[in-house]
């Protein structure tokens, strides 16, 4: 039993179903077409705490499936992105959520992040590139979703 | 060439028994151990010293051949220094050494006077580099035992308190420095994640004195805590500490004070849209109690 759940935690997790909670236009286009391109099928974009907090409510309470992966900026005019995490991190529901941080921050910022245990951290000046790079860990590859 | 080697091998039991008599005048300690636990580590250490000797090069206690005896010195002081022997003790174990030894060559090279000397300023040099050798093993020892009870204290010194569904309370006590606070910082933030907290109290009741960079430390946290979505709330600030920090101007007009950490719950609990309220069975007690009073 325990061998087949370490298995599982190597094995990169389906990137299908995947929300982004992102208020900037432009960042929400490049995160929406580098998900895509890395095979999401279901991709929501949200540009508010709120309604990502709703959305996940609804997770929750199984009204809505939950997504493979969140993709979230921390950095919003009224509420924080820690809100999200806070809300993640407090429902053992959506303990198989991954969740990936995308946004311009500092070093405390990281720092708190580690403290949710967050899967990945990944700094925005760095480029869509460098997303789609990491992200690709999130995706299963052809030959072993074939196999 | 010395003829210490040899005068050690050829005379291993009866200098150790000679050297058991010794402690037992000296640092004999029956109630830290026994005397089957002294009898094993003379005849260890000697063993030891006996296969080092070999090597004909005394003086060099860093050289392959002593591994062995610095290997069973730097056991036996440890062990000693976790009994509770004083470092005194610990090194007298090996300098007790030198009368038996001292003897055995007397005896054995009193036809030769001027040699003497010399093998005596050789056991003398080998017996103070053990000596050495075992304070510095039981010093070790002791700062390690110091370092893992500041860990402890440490841990044990910052205790995060859930108060109530949502509230925090870290009482501090003692001194705050830069290596402290930044455990009491992550600890909070910890038990902040862990317990999905909205407030933390952070009680400095038992901190002596707040100086610029403590309440720059504390800053941080609050920043910290608040980035995360929790308001911290500072209580205990004691009359000399709300002096210091106005005199070393230090802004806190963003940060809710309190002088009694009993003010800051119930303001946690206001916020958290909570009361406390005497019930009707407590009021009720009270004024029968008063009545008696009359």
């Amino acid at each position: 039993m325990r061998l087949v759940e370490t298995v599982k935690a190597m094995t990169p997790k389906a990137m299908r179903r995947v929300l982004i909670v992102e208020d900037t236009p432009s960042d929400a286009r490049q995160s929406i077409a580098v998900v895509k391109k890395l095979g999401a099928q279901e991709v929501t974009a949200l540009n508010n705490i709120a309604s990502a907090m709703l959305l996940l409510q609804d997770v929750v309470e199984g009204k809505q499936p939950p997504p493979d992966l969140i993709l979230l900026d921390l950095s919003f005019p009224k509420e924080s992105g820690f809100e999200v995490l806070r809300f993640w991190k407090s429902n053992p529901k959506l303990k198989a959520v991954r969740v990936v941080v995308w946004t311009v921050m500092g070093e405390t910022e990281q720092k708190l992040c580690n403290f949710f245990g967050v899967d990945q951290v990944i700094v925005k000046w760095a480029g869509p590139r460098e997303l789609e790079e990491a992200l690709r860990a999130y995706t299963i590859a052809p030959d072993s979703a074939a196999s | 060439m010395s003829k210490l080697p040899e005068i050690i091998q050829n005379h291993e039991e009866g200098i150790r028994s000679e050297w058991l008599k010794a402690m037992s005048t000296t640092v004999r300690r029956s109630d830290l151990m026994t005397d089957s636990e002294i009898q094993s580590q003379t005849r260890e250490l000697l063993a030891a010293i006996v296969a080092g000797v070999k090597s004909r090069d005394i003086t060099d206690l860093d050289a392959q051949a002593w591994t062995q005896t610095r290997e069973v010195l730097q056991s036996i002081s440890a062990s000693r220094a976790r009994q509770g022997f004083t470092p005194s003790e610990t090194t007298m174990f090996v300098l007790s050494l030198k009368q038996p030894l001292f003897t055995v060559i007397r005896k054995e090279l009193s036809k030769t006077p001027d040699i003497v000397f010399d093998e005596l300023w050789a056991a003398t040099l080998l017996l103070d580099k053990l000596a050495l050798l075992t304070t510095d093993a039981f010093l070790e020892t002791r700062e390690q035992i110091i370092f893992r009870q500041q860990q402890e204290l440490m841990e044990l010194s910052t205790p995060v308190v859930k108060l109530w569904e949502g509230i925090l309370a870290l009482p501090i006590i003692g001194t705050l420095d830069s290596a402290r606070t930044q455990v009491v910082m992550e600890s909070l933030l910890q038990a902040v994640v862990q317990s999905n907290s909205r407030i933390a109290i952070i009680d400095i009741t038992g901190v002596p004195t707040v100086d610029t960079l403590v309440a720059q430390h504390l800053l941080k946290t609050i920043t910290a805590a608040r980035l995360m979505g929790a308001e911290c709330i500072i209580s205990g600030v004691r009359p000399q500490i709300a002096q210091t920090i106005v005199h070393l101007g230090i802004d806190l007009s963003g940060v809710i004070t309190k002088a009694r950490m009993a003010d800051a719950f119930a303001l946690a609990l206001q916020r958290s849209g909570r009361a406390v309220v005497a019930t009707q069975n407590g009021a009720g007690a009270k004024k029968q109690e008063a009545k008696k009073e009359e």
